[in-house]
């Protein structure tokens, strides 16, 4: 991300909570250690220099705009005449997390004043790891698209940038904000690639490869439920995993139940799920989710022609039906 | 709980005879059910019926809670697409289950272990016939040790 693009954001915040147009901005921070960015909401026009646009990935901005507008409404003083629009940066995924806020009732466009920002891909902090340890890492920066680490004693190390793009972010097609009051960054071709390319290596295998890969990568799970947590799309009250009565899934972090609450979870994102990957970011046991999600994905496209977040206009696929549809498996 | 059966039919030499669960719609695949019962029409014994007003009362964690429970298959029936008897439930029962179907299978599920079919109230062969299918299918199978929950 080049220091023109801050800027220009840092501008127009500027701008926008100067004069009134906005209440508040949602962003990110320099966090307190190297390559943890944190969230932040501004409401002067003097913060808006805070904001940076973390190269690295740690989190996007869609989840913390819904629950900003949606705590709000709930405020006793709050006067919908008077209530002002949350200005957002955000990348192209969450634009499609918020416009199936949108589509789900959670605000409306109105409500929010988008900041697009063109998109080359974050960098996976993991895969910088390999390069620099996290407690080695003094500073870190990405210059022209290629992070350069400076380790605690002064060691400079540069990151080859395919080695360091997140995984998700590589096959993404999605690099132009589709949605946006204003756009800012360079234009980024999207890559030649099948999108669903990773589901289609994975279903080479056998089914028994299949169920091996998902028990143990299922194993390591610690149901901490960070995935769920960092999901934009995931906001019910009460999670089917939490109820007890019914008792959908065990609260326990052994197999069964495990396998349950991923399963669960993700065909509650059939048709939802916007691909940013922040699941498998927030995952303190390094599970690809995504490779799961993008099946659900796929089936979605394959079946309905439905692609998530692209459409405020569009109905979700599993919210209606058609008399046409596939019959698909059925005797 | 069902394992103890598979341990003792085990020891006494006993072929595996799968545990079937059927989620029948009201209206038509349960009514269907019933005409194959009046008929006298020969099905094997396995399966187990449950009777929901429409196939899109089914949630598709009650399939995976059943898989947990050590159910070796699972049936969903439903009215023919066009004959719902609330007109659309088994519209959005299809979509919901041609996603739920791939998800499995490519999580890595034995295609089989979940099975769908639409019967209806007039369908007494049919019925027999997909059970048939259903109970054979998991057979071959064997016993479900995937997804299961041993309390």
């Amino acid at each position: 991300m080049h220091m023109d693009t801050i800027k220009h954001i840092r501008d127009t915040l500027s701008k926008l909570l100067g004069s009134g147009r906005v209440e508040a901005a949602v962003g990110y921070e320099e966090g307190t250690v190297p390559l943890a960015a944190r969230p932040v909401i501004i409401r002067l026009a003097e913060d808006a220099g805070k904001l940076v646009l973390e190269p690295f990935r740690s989190g996007g901005t869609a989840l913390y705009v819904r629950r900003y507008l949606v705590e709000r409404r709930g405020q006793r003083d709050f006067d919908p005449e008077k209530a002002g629009k949350l200005a957002v940066v955000a990348r192209p995924c969450d634009i499609k997390a918020m416009i199936n806020h949108i589509k789900e009732k959670q605000y409306a466009r109105e409500d929010i004043y988008i900041i697009g920002v063109h998109c080359p891909g974050v960098v996976d902090r993991g895969k910088i790891f390999q390069h620099l340890g996290p407690y080695d890492i003094a500073e870190a920066a990405v210059k022209d698209n290629v992070p350069v680490l400076k380790s605690r004693t002064g060691k400079k190390v540069e990151v080859p940038r395919d080695d360091a793009l997140a995984d998700v972010c590589a096959r993404c097609l999605q690099r132009a904000p589709h949605d946006a009051d204003e756009t800012v960054g360079k234009e980024v071709p999207a890559p030649d690639t099948d999108p669903f390319a990773v589901v289609a290596a994975h279903e080479k295998k056998t089914v028994d490869e299949r169920w091996q890969w998902f028990e143990t990568q299922m194993n390591r799970c610690i149901r901490c439920r960070a995935c769920r947590q960092a999901c934009p799309m995931c906001y019910c009250n009460t999670c089917f995993a939490d109820q007890t009565n019914p008792a959908w899934i065990g609260q326990t972090a052994a197999d069964p139940d495990v396998q349950g609450f991923h399963i669960g979870r993700l065909m509650h994102m059939a048709g939802r799920c916007v691909d940013c990957g922040l699941c498998e970011t927030a995952c303190p046991m390094n599970i690809p989710l995504t490779l799961l999600n993008r099946k659900l994905d796929q089936v979605i496209y394959d079946l309905f022609g439905y692609q998530s977040g692209m459409n405020p206009e569009e109905v979700p696929p599993l919210s209606t039906y058609n008399p046409d549809d596939p019959n698909k498996g059925f005797m | 709980m069902i394992k103890l059966e598979e341990k003792s039919m085990e020891q006494a030499g006993q072929e595996f005879e799968p545990r079937v669960l059927a989620i029948l719609c009201t209206w038509c695949s349960y009514a269907g059910a019933d005409l194959a019962g009046v008929g006298r029409m020969q099905y094997p014994p396995n399966v187990r019926i449950v009777k929901v007003p429409c196939s899109a009362r089914v949630n598709p964690l009650y399939l995976v809670r059943a898989l947990q429970e050590g159910w070796d298959g699972v049936l969903v029936s439903g009215c023919h697409p066009g004959d719902c008897h609330y007109i659309g439930g088994n519209y959005a029962a299809r979509r919901r289950f041609s996603v739920l179907q791939q998800f499995l299978d490519y999580v890595g599920l034995e295609p089989g272990r979940v099975n769908f079919s639409w019967v209806s109230a007039s369908e007494g062969a049919k019925f027999s016939e997909v059970i048939e299918t259903v109970v054979d299918r998991v057979k071959k199978l064997g016993p479900s040790r995937r997804l299961v929950k041993e309390y």
